[in-house]
């Protein structure tokens, strides 16, 4: 389709384009619209109100008001996409633009503010990297979140960033202990079967293949070839647990809670290499932490957000829907439709960056064979905002950063003060995460687009009262946010399988790809890994390509 | 009333019965909240019982001025005896720590309540009289009903009332007794008043109020609060930060910060000048001072002792609490009005917050925090804080930290040490014996180094120099041993605090 073609759209592709609106966006339920409950505790479901479906009906009716030139355009402002702008502006490329769909910037790392609080919507903290991750390193390092290094070289961290104790304590039992591997009242079959668990992944976590990498380690891409390892993928963790003998019942709702918490899969569906991963990849070392220690803020990766994109704000345009992608004329060709203003643009770039998750693929790129798409699949997430007066936090631990309930319904709750350094705080806000993993995804999604306010606020309160009964009196709001397609899966082959690496390459040498989703584990570290690897092809194409002038 | 009736009904003798009971009571009550809101229970004992029954003679006097509607005026003077009665103990409680002239408003309530108590009687007999029924019988009836219910009532005060139902809860009940007894007496003789329905109004009115004040007056003071303090409970409020207790036992006055003595008057002395003298021993220039804490004006009332020093700050949270020691007059007379003094600038803010944007250097900091007993304490003793803390010291100045009780929680105190040296601050530890602390330790900390600048001051009651060479021995049952640093990320002091007075209490 080009500049010319408005009106001439067939019924197939007119189909493909709403089917991006049947996926949802890149971050949530569009079609979710706003709902006040009656009832005494407020809140709404949040998130953007605007049906992208009628939308895109409406682009494509449209003519082109305008055509736009640029170096770089960059689809998608979550941390992939703002990473890329961040290191074309470190080379000097300044000439690029960032379109992002919703009205504000962050994607996974999208936060709110009310009057004093920032919270986070999803992603709220980074493990302390492994001093190897030297881009990442350096980019703590400049904007002072790491604030030096010591004789041996270690890090020196912003305390301020560093997760406050009480980091974690687990609701067992009518009681909270510390930490969330549960040890109160557990046989002695079970701690042994715990603490060799434990042992087991420090052996991974200090293992190297017969390339000589790290068997696991982050970012991902960065790992061992070797087979050994690498045939991991081919099972799932709970066959590799059955298999190893770890089987009592604590144990595995411990792997399960971790790998739930982290991939928005469970034990039996994500795969033995993955689930390995999480326990064996994080080689953090600092001065003044301990290596498991994490970096948090009230508003979560959102103040990392903030900080790449501070100075590229000018750079990025909102509420623009990316709905057509072309190689054309020595370029690539984007269509957009700006939903604010009701117009339909198009962009003309020399080269593209994909921040965007690959299940777009098909709809945006559809002269591209993508079979291999169907392989990506993501989990859709609910999660909760609850702002509450400081209520009574049970027996034991004191309230923690992380605040999980043993077989809860949910992964708990976070508290976005945990940071705060002020002696009272009024109101306390409670950040609670559910996967949506009852069936499969594309069932969960269907049955969450449709629930009320209310539905999700009685599910929400009937976990945190197992562990508070009353809290129902301390709350003042809850807040609901559906995310679609919240996190890749990664489940048993996909890491380690071919679909991965077919998505990786880029197209045309003009599309470069750049999304967690790429590694097949939604976290920070990787979407700034994968948001840099494009950077660099763009940065190395350009400085090719200016050498060859002298040549 | 019949008037050929010989014999006085029963409930105008019950009235009496209760009217004595509920004077007596509301007596009572004034001298037991006298006694212990100001202390010196002799003298206030003694001052109420005279000033109540000298009020009760001028209405006793009054009371032939009535001549005209006596049960109207009965009924009237009733309500008035119940809603005064009634309301006086939780106003004196609740106005204690906000007007100056509390003993005047204190003495100007009892007047009235005897005042109207006075009257009672002598109306009750006019009534009685101008129904024909024998004097002789009047004055031995009413004087026997009258008297019995004093005993009663001075039987019951001490051994039922006030341990069972608190003072406050005890001068509401009384209050509706009173009221009852005004309803009771309306109720039987509506058709002979006057001025029927304004007093039906009023008596209802008064009935709701009080039982309102007797349900709710656990949010004036709790009974259950009441009874886990030794002494007798003579200020209770919540702050928005802290409930703030002060007690009264004899002169001794103890300010309790959600349950934990600050301070007892009885030897406060001997914790503040541990707290301020030494560091100004060594600090160079003292011109600015800063004070993180220490609501209580007691290290500002040491502080003045020094003319070179120019300007006080006081960081302290809690506006209820500076304002009580700024306004009460027993508690200004314990800092010597420290708080009013015009070098002293006292902020209301959050030390963490404050320190963390302060511009200003100080040549001294006196750091007076509550013990690190939970997380959200911890943090003001985190290493974090500690650096913050260096920007805000002049080069060459000092800080002084009260760090808990080496001989109780020395894990706790050393490394309240520790931390300090970790930040790079030269530190010098010492301890005093507190007795109603115990053995207490501070440590004085700076970048400089701790040379002698001038002696203690003449005039002080515990501090001089042997009493410090002293304090700067640590026997064997309390010295230095090797802890962690106090991180935010660690908490490491509040697990030590924790575990160490878990052992003692």
């Amino acid at each position: 389709m080009g500049k010319s073609d408005v009106s001439n759209i067939s019924r197939k592709e007119f189909l493909e384009l709403s089917g991006i609106a049947l996926l949802g966006s890149t971050l949530g339920l569009q079609t979710l619209t706003s709902c006040e409950s009656a009832r005494t505790i407020h809140g709404q479901i949040v998130g953007a109100n605007h049906a992208i479906g009628h939308l895109l009906r409406k682009a494509i009716s449209l003519p082109i008001h305008q055509s736009h030139q640029t170096k770089i355009l960059i689809i998608g402002s979550g941390i992939s996409g703002l990473t890329a702008g961040y290191f074309l502006q470190k080379a000097g490329i300044t000439d690029y633009e960032i379109l992002e769909l919703e009205s504000h910037i962050g994607g996974n790392s999208t936060f709110s503010e009310d009057e004093a609080v920032r919270y986070p919507w999803a992603a709220h903290y980074l493990p302390i990297p492994s001093p190897e991750n030297k881009e990442l390193i350096s980019f703590l390092a400049e904007n002072k979140i790491i604030t030096g290094f010591d004789l041996n070289n270690l890090p020196i961290y912003d305390e301020y960033a560093l997760c406050f104790h009480p980091d974690e304590r687990l609701f067992v039992k009518g009681f909270w202990q510390e930490g969330l591997i549960p040890n109160i009242d557990i046989t002695e079959e079970e701690k042994t079967q715990i603490g060799q668990f434990l042992a087991k992944m420090n052996v991974f976590k200090a293992a190297k293949g017969n390339d000589q990498k790290w068997a696991f380690t982050i970012p991902l891409a960065n790992s061992s070839s070797d087979a050994n390892f690498t045939h991991l993928d081919k099972i799932s963790m709970k066959t590799w647990m059955e298999q190893n003998a770890f089987v009592v019942k604590p144990l595995q709702w411990y792997v399960n809670y971790c790998l739930l918490d982290d991939y928005g899969t469970s034990i039996a569906e994500t795969s033995a290499w993955a689930g390995i991963h999480y326990f064996a990849s994080r080689k953090g070392k600092a001065a003044n932490a301990k290596d498991d220690d994490v970096l948090t803020w009230s508003e979560g990766n959102g103040f990392l957000m903030k900080l790449l994109a501070k100075n590229q704000l000018k750079n990025i345009k909102t509420q623009c829907l990316a709905y057509q992608i072309e190689e054309k004329n020595g370029g690539v060709s984007v269509d957009v439709y700006d939903w604010e203003a009701e117009k339909r643009e198009n962009y003309f770039a020399e080269q593209v960056i994909w921040a965007v998750p690959q299940m777009l693929r098909p709809y945006l790129i559809p002269k591209q064979k993508t079979e291999f798409i169907k392989e990506f699949s993501y989990s859709p997430w609910m999660v909760a905002n609850i702002q509450t007066i400081p209520f009574d936090t049970g027996r034991g631990q004191a309230l923690s950063w992380d605040n999980v309930i043993y077989e809860g319904n949910g992964l708990g709750y976070v508290l976005s003060n945990q940071q705060e350094l002020r002696q009272d705080q009024k109101t306390w806000q409670l950040t609670y995460y559910k996967p949506l993993v009852d069936t499969n995804p594309v069932d969960e999604r269907k049955k969450a687009i449709i629930k009320t306010h209310e539905e999700w606020k009685n599910e929400v309160l009937n976990d945190l009262k197992k562990a508070h009964p009353k809290i129902e009196e301390s709350i003042l709001k809850i807040d609901i946010k559906l995310w679609g397609h919240a996190m890749i899966r990664p489940t048993i082959g996909f890491i380690h399988g071919a679909a991965r690496h077919e998505a990786q390459k880029s197209l045309y040498n003009k599309i470069h790809f750049a999304h967690s989703d790429l590694s097949g584990v939604s976290i920070f570290e990787e979407a700034f890994y994968h948001g840099n690897v494009a950077a660099k092809k763009i940065i190395n194409h350009y400085a090719n390509s200016y050498l060859d002038t002298f040549s | 009333m019949d008037k050929s009736s010989t014999k006085i009904p029963i409930l105008l003798l019950f009235s009496v019965f209760l009217v004595a009971t509920c004077g007596l009571i509301y007596e009572l009550i004034a001298g037991t909240l006298a006694s212990y809101l100001m202390g010196d229970s002799i003298s206030q004992f003694s001052i109420i019982i005279g000033l109540y029954l000298f009020s009760m003679g001028i209405g006793s006097f009054c009371s032939k001025y009535f001549d005209e509607n006596l049960l109207d005026w009965f009924i009237q003077i009733e309500l008035l005896v119940g809603l005064v009665g009634g309301i006086t103990s939780s106003v004196l409680f609740v106005i204690f720590n906000s007007v100056d002239s509390f003993q005047w408003i204190l003495y100007g309530l009892i007047s009235l309540t005897g005042i109207f108590v006075g009257l009672e009687i002598p109306l009750l007999m006019q009534i009685l009289n101008k129904n024909n029924f024998e004097f002789k019988d009047i004055i031995s009836k009413v004087f026997t009903f009258d008297y019995v219910g004093a005993l009663l009532a001075s039987i019951l005060f001490p051994l039922v009332f006030v341990p069972k139902m608190g003072l406050i809860r005890t001068s509401f009940f009384f209050g509706i007794l009173n009221t009852l007894v005004a309803l009771l007496v309306l109720y039987n003789y509506s058709a002979q008043l006057k001025y029927r329905l304004t007093l039906w109004f009023q008596a209802i009115f008064v009935f709701v109020l009080l039982t309102l004040g007797f349900i709710f007056s656990d949010n004036i003071l709790s009974w259950a609060e009441a009874t886990t303090y030794d002494e007798k409970i003579i200020f209770a409020k919540s702050s928005p930060y802290q409930r703030i207790i002060l007690t009264r036992q004899g002169s001794n006055i103890k300010l309790f910060l959600n349950r934990n003595l600050q301070f007892s008057s009885f030897d406060e002395y001997r914790y503040h000048e541990a707290l301020v003298h030494p560091l100004m021993t060594f600090t160079k220039k003292p011109e600015k001072v800063l004070i993180l804490g220490g609501g209580d004006g007691m290290a500002v009332r040491e502080l003045l002792k020094y003319e070179n020093i120019k300007a006080i700050t006081l960081i302290d949270l809690d506006a209820d609490m500076t304002n009580l020691f700024k306004r009460n007059e027993m508690l200004t007379k314990l800092n010597q009005n420290a708080l009013n003094n015009p070098k002293v600038k006292i902020l209301n803010q959050d030390a963490f917050l404050w320190i963390k944007q302060n511009k200003t250097l100080f040549d001294a900091i006196i750091i007076d925090f509550p013990d690190p007993n939970n997380f959200a304490l911890g943090k003001l003793y985190s290493n974090t804080f500690y650096r913050e803390l260096t920007h805000t010291l002049a080069l060459d100045g000092l800080m002084v930290v009260q760090s808990t009780s080496p001989f109780m929680a020395p894990k706790s105190y050393w490394c309240v040490n520790k931390t300090l040296q970790s930040v790079g601050f030269k530190t010098l530890p010492y301890h005093v014996f507190v007795p109603s602390f115990g053995d207490w330790g501070y440590v004085l900390a700076t970048k400089s180094d701790f040379t002698k600048t001038q002696n203690f001051p003449e005039n002080l009651r515990f501090m001089n120099e042997p009493a410090f060479e002293q304090s700067k021995v640590f026997p064997k049952d309390m010295a230095q041993q090797e802890t962690e640093v106090n991180k935010l990320n660690n908490q490491i002091l509040v697990q030590y605090f924790e575990e160490e007075w878990a052992k003692v209490m």
